[in-house]
């Protein structure tokens, strides 16, 4: 029995229109996907992701998008066909290892995120009887092999998550000192038209600025790495972040000036952060004194992501 | 690169998303291989912005090799020829080999001129078989042959012109009794491959200059003495290079686009129409936002014998008429050093790397007696003294500038590229003024117009050109 949203009339057609079509382009004959598990597939993709006022030619035009080779081959493993399962395996299980490999950069971490998944693709839980695989997830937006990358990907994620959270006593013993931590200086509440100005001029960046902002400064990516997910040259995405960095201060100054701030005392709140000074002045003051209790060294967040799971 | 207050760094880390519900793994996919499209990529953009987690997916889940640098050669790369090791030692084998050869040549000329000229002092008429065959041969040049028209004549004084027109395996052979003076110039073909000689002519009848024999029975030479006519008169493609008293400039031509086999005007003509077709003159470009030029002007076939050049002066440079970008392209240096240009406003951009496609260096020429032998820089010298060999394979560029199609880019060394076509061909150009060449790496390029100029250098030299690169002037 087919869950999800009711099938729209304009689905209907589209999905009814194309079939034949589809189904012949996609190979479902030689994986051993009927015409009508087919249609099913393609009409609960569509109704998944076009909104329900799309007419026929957007959902044509959808339909047209998918990638329904790779889609037919991934619902025909879900269905249990030998056939499309032996084709998986040649297919994608040596990419899977090697995209495992690539993310985790170790081999036993490699291998071990490779086999959970592959098992969560197989489907080694059953619900109602039924064998579940992470197969059936896969929608054709992308391709197969992109989808497995980012499956994996998520996976490594969501294990730094978990593991980020437990932290050895032994490692607290190692690198901290036996005494207690200082008492951290009281810092002073932010100043409030600071923080309002600094909200104000990060909202009205567009969300891609945004994105090459956190990805630069709070991701510690690389140029290169952000200029392959937005497919532009690394120049352009240096730039990018010049002219942001240049007119964030730019707009910061002009909305705390617009907030009575006078113009010397806003440029002097934008180059000093008070707070920064403050610790620096700490830190240089206890240097010979102690040790900080968990020295923590500025690194990617991919870098932390990968120590974590060491 | 500019950097944010660390304060705007915490106000972006406190607005990451806490939501529970994150985009699936098809739209992420989607966006990391750029499917998504429209509102749904918008909305993914928003999540992206403020979630770290999904940020990080994204670029884990990246592909392997995804790059958006073009290659700056159209020309596909010949199997193993095409790394870069490879082929920077096979262009110095070829140079080698061919520079051996004209040396071979030329003094074997040299003689049989010598003996021509003893032959003719004995017979009252001269033999105009002999002379026409030294001096005015044109042969048939082969299809992919760029072909030459001869200089603009000099002053008589001065009337050697030297035109190596060089392509993958010829060159062109400079006239044996050519009378060097202060000037000379010296122009390379398009499309070529191998190199020409070094050495230097220096001095006037000295008779030296460069040239190698052809490997092909055919010769396109420039003419040499205005009163012989030149057979092939309207097929000059190649950039010229004077060599005056008060600059020094050794062209060499890079790989050329498709070339117009008409002639081009002359290139004080040409600048100027340069200049006239900049929709605002007189403005000053002090970057890479230059005006987008106008489509380039017909050739028209230069008449043999006509130049802009006087006595002791600098020769107008004489360019070609490739087939040039149809708008000014935009110029920029990396943070690597690397020249990238952009044809389509900045959009994309591809590496351009002049000291790559150059095939020729042209020993510099030595000023006149009178001005003294060139005090050279012990780099550059050895540059010279090498057979042959293009600069630095890589320079690592700090300056650009660009007003049309006319570009200027300074790189470490002291190396300084100019093109005129907006980046189809370059002229490796080295400013000297009397004993003194420029030092240092160039970190600034400032010009106003095509002919005003400005370079600054590391070692805080300022090097002006009032007449678009042709000489040069230190300020104290």
């Amino acid at each position: 029995m087919r869950a999800g949203k009711p099938i729209s009339a304009p689905v209907q057609s589209a999905v009814s229109e194309l079939l034949s079509e589809l189904h012949g382009a996609s190979g479902c004959e030689k994986l051993g996907l009927a015409p009508e598990s087919f249609a099913e597939i393609l009409a609960d993709v569509a109704m998944k992701y076009l909104p329900a006022e799309a007419t026929e030619a957007e959902a044509r035009t959808f339909l047209l998008s998918l990638r329904i080779a790779e889609l037919a081959l991934a619902r025909a493993c879900v269905a249990g066909h030998n056939t499309a399962w032996e084709l998986f395996l040649i297919r994608y299980r040596e990419k899977l290892h090697q995209c495992a490999l690539r993310i985790a950069r170790e081999d036993s971490a490699a291998r071990d995120l490779a086999d959970s998944l592959y098992a969560e693709l197989y489907g080694t839980t059953t619900r109602d009887g039924q064998r579940v695989s992470k197969l059936a997830s896969f929608t054709g937006r992308g391709s197969l092999e992109g989808w497995l990358r980012t499956v994996l990907a998520q996976e490594f994620v969501n294990r730094y998550r978990r593991t980020r959270r437990l932290v050895s006593l032994d490692e607290e013993g190692e690198e901290g000192s036996q005494f207690a931590a200082p008492e951290p200086e009281p810092v002073a509440p932010p100043d409030s038209r600071l923080e309002a100005a600094t909200d104000a001029a990060l909202a009205s960046l567009s969300s891609e600025d945004r994105m090459v902002l956190a990805s630069y400064f709070l991701d510690g990516r690389r140029l290169a790495e952000i200029a392959r997910l937005l497919a532009v040259h690394e120049s352009t995405v240096s730039r990018k972040v010049d002219k942001l960095a240049k007119s964030l201060r730019k707009k910061i100054l002009a909305n705390l000036i617009q907030q009575g701030m006078a113009r010397r005392q806003a440029e002097e709140a934008l180059d000093v952060d008070v707070r920064d000074l403050r610790l620096d002045i700490r830190r240089s003051l206890t240097q010979e004194s102690s040790p900080p209790a968990f020295p923590r060294k500025r690194e990617t967040r991919v870098e932390a992501l990968r120590e974590g799971q060491e | 690169m500019q950097s944010i207050p660390k304060f705007v760094v915490k106000r972006l880390q406190q607005h990451l998303a806490t939501a529970e519900s994150h985009p699936d793994a098809d739209l992420l996919t989607a966006f990391a291989e750029h499917s998504l499209k429209g509102r749904e990529r918008a909305l993914l953009m928003e999540h992206l912005a403020a979630c770290g987690d999904c940020r990080d997916v994204v670029a884990l889940a990246l592909p392997v090799t995804e790059s958006v640098t073009l290659p700056a050669r159209n020309a596909p790369g010949i199997g193993w020829l095409s790394r870069p090791t490879l082929s920077w030692a096979a262009v110095s084998a070829v140079i080698l080999v061919v520079t051996s050869a004209a040396i071979l040549h030329y003094s074997h000329r040299n003689q049989a001129a010598t003996i021509a000229s003893n032959f003719m002092q004995k017979d009252a008429a001269p033999t105009p078989y002999v002379l026409d065959q030294t001096l005015s041969r044109h042969a048939t040049l082969p299809a992919r042959a760029t072909p030459m028209e001869p200089s603009a004549a000099l002053d008589s004084q001065t009337s050697t012109t030297h035109k190596l027109a060089l392509e993958a395996n010829r060159v062109v052979q400079p006239p044996s009794s050519a009378r060097l003076s202060a000037s000379q110039v010296f122009t390379v073909g398009s499309g070529s491959a191998g190199g020409i000689g070094s050495g230097s002519g220096i001095g006037s009848g000295s008779g030296a200059g460069q040239g190698v024999p052809p490997r092909r029975d055919s010769i396109a030479q420039a003419s040499q003495d205005p009163t012989v006519p030149a057979q092939n008169p309207a097929r000059e493609i190649h950039q010229q290079v004077r060599v005056g008293a008060a600059s020094t400039m050794v062209e060499v031509q890079a790989e050329a686009a498709t070339l117009n086999p008409e002639t081009a005007p002359t290139g004080q003509n040409q600048i100027a129409q340069n200049r006239a077709d900049l929709p605002i003159q007189g403005r000053a470009f002090t970057d890479l936002n230059v005006v987008k030029a106008k489509d380039p002007v017909p050739p028209q076939a230069a008449p043999i014998g006509s130049s802009a050049a006087s006595a002791g002066s600098n020769v107008a440079m004489q360019t070609s008429s490739s087939a040039t970008l149809q708008a000014s392209p935009r110029w920029t240096v990396s943070p690597a050093g690397t020249l990238q240009r952009s044809s389509d406003g900045g959009s994309t951009w591809q590496t351009v790397d002049p000291s790559a496609s150059l095939r020729v260096s042209v020993a510099r020429a030595a000023v006149t007696a009178q001005a003294g032998p060139v005090a050279t820089d012990p780099k550059k010298e050895n540059l010279n003294r090498k057979t042959g060999t293009a600069p630095n394979p890589s320079p690592v560029f700090r300056a650009v500038a660009a007003i049309g199609l006319e570009v200027w880019a300074g790189a470490s060394g002291g190396l300084l590229y100019h093109s005129p076509d907006g980046g189809n061909r370059w002229l490796l150009v080295a400013p000297a003024e009397g004993g003194t060449i420029l030092t240092g790496d160039i970190v600034n390029i400032q010009f106003s117009d095509p002919q005003h100029g400005r370079i600054a250098t590391s070692t805080a030299e300022l090097w002006t050109t009032f007449d678009a690169g042709q000489s040069w002037r230190k300020q104290q």
